[in-house]
């Protein structure tokens, strides 16, 4: 005898959706849980089933696609790619010249600069043998000048100032000197951020150092270049 | 399924550590351009100034074979013995003077070629404007960051003295080497 189901219906259900019960009964006529286990359920073993409509479905999967989608996107922005780029600066520094990059300039042979002053009041005997400015056109500032002088005592020194506008620090150098010549003079003494003296020098045999007056004439302020 | 594949991927999503992934762009940017000193140094360098000839001496015997070097100087690295400038002046026949420098700038961009001819005058009592001097600036680019500079500084318009001050800038033996 094979198994059988019945069917009915509450009839005070006020939910429209109920639709059906079912029941499964064994072949002996009492109710099972499944009838595949072969075994014998609780007589309370009615299971109710609810049909969807459709909108709700509908309504639902477009709230699971937005919410997959919205993980999604959650997810990919939490594994974007990030674009770090440097840009680098450009130091500027100045031509052979003396004339800063990117700017026009104009050489002149001028001694007129403070440091072609400072050098002759320091050195009155000494002869300027060469004298050079560079002017930047569009600024009108001075900044290059240099000025070669050489002393009756075959001393012969130079004296350059340079200024280069958003030019880096400059450090100061000085090498040791001994009192008498043979000897080669090197001073740098930095001024303003992108500004520096340098003063270089040759001192014959025998002949004294000059320290004093080299020294001044590298640390004069006035002598330094204004940007 | 939907609503549980997006819960799996939303707390997966907010477990993981983000994953930077860096790209290199190379721009043409120019290259920083190493500060350099009055005498010509970089500041990332040891130098001293020494009065000695660089080759400069040499060129300008050929294109001023009368001439007379008053000075040379250079400017060089006491580690990797790199001349970074290197400069002359000379004495030519009329009283007139030339200023060469060659000077190599680590990271510097190449420079713009430059020519000028200018002159120096003054008032005299009369009135008269007199001229001084008559200048020629000349500056050939070499590599990039190096290039030489010269100055002539004649009393008169030296017309042969012009053209071999021109034929000694353009020499490529008075360019330094690139750093």
């Amino acid at each position: 005898m094979s198994p059988h189901f019945s069917r009915h219906r509450p009839a005070d259900d006020p939910e429209p959706d109920w639709t059906e019960s079912v029941t499964f009964m064994s072949c002996d006529g009492v109710p099972v849980e499944a009838a595949e286990y072969g075994q014998r359920a609780a007589p309370t073993a009615t299971r109710a089933v609810r049909v969807v409509p459709g909108w709700l479905v509908a309504v639902a999967a477009l709230l699971a696609a937005s919410a997959t989608a919205a993980a999604l996107l959650w997810w990919q922005h939490r594994s974007r790619v990030i674009v770090i780029t440097h840009r680098v600066l450009p130091s500027y520094t100045a031509d052979a010249a003396g004339c800063p990059t990117e700017s026009r300039c104009q050489v002149r042979a001028d001694t007129g600069q403070p440091i072609g002053a400072t050098a002759r009041r320091l050195f009155p005997d000494a002869t300027v043998i060469s004298s050079i400015s560079v002017t930047d056109l569009g600024t009108g500032r001075t900044v290059w000048t240099t000025i070669m002088l050489r002393a009756p005592s075959g001393l012969e020194f130079s004296a350059t100032a340079q200024c280069v506008p958003g030019g880096g620090p400059i450090p100061g150098r000085a090498a040791p000197l001994p009192l008498v010549g043979p000897a080669q003079a090197d001073f740098v003494v930095p001024g303003r951020v992108g500004c520096s003296v340098a003063v270089s020098a040759q001192i014959p045999r025998s002949v004294p150092v000059p320290l004093a007056g080299l020294v001044q004439l590298a640390g004069d302020p006035a002598v330094q270049l204004s940007q | 399924m939907l609503a549980l594949l997006s819960v799996v991927i939303t707390v997966n999503a907010a477990r993981t550590r983000p994953s930077y992934r860096f790209r290199t762009i190379a721009a043409p940017a120019p290259a920083a351009a190493v500060p350099v000193d009055a005498s010509g140094c970089p500041v990332t360098a040891r130098c001293r100034v020494q009065q000695r000839a660089t080759g400069l001496d040499t060129a300008f015997a050929r294109a001023f074979p009368a001439g007379q070097v008053l000075s040379v100087q250079a400017t060089v690295d006491l580690d990797s013995n790199q001349t970074y400038r290197t400069s002359l002046l000379g004495l030519l026949a009329g009283n007139a003077t030339v200023s060469l420098s060659a000077q190599c700038v680590p990271g510097a961009p190449r420079s713009t070629a430059r020519l000028e001819r200018t002159s120096t005058a003054h008032v005299d009592l009369a009135g008269d404007s007199v001229i001084q001097s008559h200048l020629l600036s000349v500056l050939v680019p070499g590599s990039p960051g190096c290039g030489v500079a010269l100055l002539l500084r004649s009393p008169a318009p030296a017309g042969p003295a012009q053209d071999a001050a021109l034929s000694l800038v353009h020499d490529p033996s008075v360019q330094l080497p690139p750093p």
